[in-house]
């Protein structure tokens, strides 16, 4: 019978050099790392070799690795940077400094856009339409908090910026949510 | 225990709620809240439906990874670390601008043969071979359990003739570069000519590139080795390893009707030899009667036999112009044939790395 170990078990044993260590984190981090890459840039290509590039990186570095609290956060992390070198996407490295206004402009564009379209609102809108309303990095903060279930502060490590500022993406998030999901206060119990 | 929660928001910047919703811990701590304070289960339930909605969301398409395939890579280069180096500065910066689903796809085959050629020495699988090749084109694959065998047109105009008990692995539309099939176990293939795009077929480790010809192919997974033989044209055998060069041919066998190379899955041995029925490539095709020799040399004899087969027979033209025989060539095996006409002029013959040396001391 196979024994499930954790995440810093399987740690430990990767450091130690075993192989089959690294291929069940893999195997487990996978889906979740994936839909991260995914989220972040949707180019399948480039997120399958960021992948591949966070594990052969690993591997090469695993004497020199310190122990992590959390796997997860880490590799999260790691692949963001490997997606980031490997791209050289001029505007997503761009948007580090003009975020915020990125933000704001689509947070106004959204808002205005929900209000235009609420009044002819007949069919029941889903939370994905309201996702789909938020600027990248707001989706990115969403995705980490909720699906990858990841603290604040682990959120901002992964992000590379400071916990207020996660934080003022996700409330920026909720503003735009808020007003998307108006239209289904009849349909489902969410009301902010 | 803190109840400052006044919105929704208040809960959803709470990271023990959010892990609470996700995976149930702390469960003890939240009941516990609610019970101690019923008048926020309202916004609880709320903040908690939210979360979970928006977690099925996020969950609901995993994007098109290849997770083998991604692994197979990683584990190849977890040997061969310089490699992988290598192959991070030859494929990265700039060219994913490039990376578009036609060039994605040459490009990848080209990273995933590398990859197959990086691993050191062991066996490579059907499995490892269709994921990589599976990339633009869904793959086609054709078993064949009975003991007819089963005849596949490929969209090129070639056509494989699968044996019992094998596997042919192909898309649907081949690329602009090349055109890859995958074999496991026995085939017979006809390639149509196309000297733009060479035709590469994958048999457990071994490479098999023409242009256009026919020629069959041995490779179970289970046995040992791999057989090429080829029937009309010229085929190029190689391995896939690590040691390979850029161009891995070199190493490889250039193969010529009626020569077959079997390639030892093991060890990095690769030899030639002569098939051991050949046949003769000129096509009878309106039923020329046998040949009549009457006192003709030996050399011409030869000649005739050498074209007919395809073979390239050694021998002294000097010694053998002199030996004189009357025959007839019908439809015998070359090797019957060898053995009359040698036996005649008092010869011998032998074969030497697919080759056939005839020694003669000459006739008076």
């Amino acid at each position: 019978m196979a024994i499930v170990k954790n995440d810093i078990e399987l740690w430990l044993a990767f450091k130690d050099g075993s192989e089959r260590a690294l291929e069940r984190l893999y195997k487990r981090h996978f889906p979740a790392m994936s839909r991260y890459g995914y989220r972040v840039f949707p180019d399948r290509l480039l997120v399958e070799d960021a992948i591949q590039d966070v594990f052969v990186d690993l591997w090469r570095r695993r004497e020199y690795l310190s122990e992590v609290g959390q796997v997860q956060p880490y590799l999260l992390r790691a692949l963001r940077n490997q997606l980031l070198r490997n791209s050289r996407h001029d505007a997503f490295e761009q948007a580090e400094n003009i975020d915020d206004f990125l933000d704001y402009l689509s947070t106004l564009s959204a808002e205005q856009h929900s209000i235009d379209r609420e009044t002819q609102l007949t069919r029941a809108q889903s939370v994905q339409n309201a996702l789909a309303n938020l600027s990248h990095r707001q989706r990115e903060a969403i995705h980490l908090r909720f699906y990858q279930g990841l603290g604040l502060d682990a959120a901002a490590k992964v992000m590379g910026i400071q916990k207020q500022v996660v934080k003022n993406l996700l409330s920026k998030s909720y503003a735009v949510l808020r007003v998307t999901l108006k239209a289904l206060i009849s349909l489902i119990p969410i009301l902010f | 225990m803190r109840n400052d929660y006044t919105r929704i928001e208040d809960f959803l910047n709470d990271d023990s709620f959010v892990s609470w919703v996700l995976t149930g811990r702390d469960d003890g701590y939240w009941r516990q809240f609610l019970a101690a304070y019923p008048q926020q289960s309202e916004r609880l339930q709320k903040a908690q439906a939210l979360v979970l909605e928006i977690r099925n969301n996020e969950k609901a398409d995993l994007p098109p990874l290849n997770q083998r395939m991604v692994w197979a890579k990683i584990s190849a280069n977890l040997h061969d670390p310089e490699a992988s180096v290598q192959e991070s500065r030859v494929f990265k910066p700039g060219h994913y601008a490039a990376w578009q689903w036609a060039v994605g796809f040459v490009l990848m085959l080209g990273m995933s043969w590398y990859t197959w050629r990086t691993l050191p020495g062991g066996s490579i699988t059907y499995r490892e071979l269709s994921s990589s090749i599976r990339e633009k084109n869904e793959l086609i694959e054709k078993i064949n359990e009975q003991a007819a065998p089963l005849r596949i047109n490929l969209e090129d105009g070639s056509i494989v003739t699968l044996h019992q008990h094998s596997k042919l692995a192909y898309p649907r539309q081949f690329g602009d570069r090349n055109r890859n099939v995958i074999l496991v176990g026995e085939a017979f293939f006809k390639v149509s000519r196309d000297s733009e795009r060479p035709f590469y077929i994958y048999a457990n480790e071994v490479v098999t590139k023409v242009l256009g010809t026919s020629f069959r192919i041995r490779a179970f997974e289970k046995e040992p080795d791999v057989t090429v033989q080829v029937s009309t044209g010229r085929v190029s055998v190689y391995k896939q390893r690590r040691i390979d060069l850029t161009d891995p041919e070199t190493d490889g066998l250039v193969l010529l009707p009626n020569q077959e190379a079997v390639i030892s899955r093991e060890d990095e041995n690769l030899s030639r030899r002569l098939v051991e029925w050949p046949q003769p490539v000129l096509k009878r095709e309106f039923d020329t009667p046998p040949t009549r020799y009457d006192k003709a040399p030996a050399s011409r004899i030869l000649r005739d036999i050498e074209t007919r087969y395809g073979i390239t027979i050694l021998f002294n033209d000097d010694a053998l112009n002199r030996c004189y025989l009357t025959t007839t060539l019908t439809e015998e095996s070359l090797y019957d044939q060898l053995d009359l006409i040698c036996k005649t002029i008092g010869a011998s013959y032998k074969e030497v790395d697919g080759q056939l040396v005839v020694e003669s001391k000459g006739c008076r």
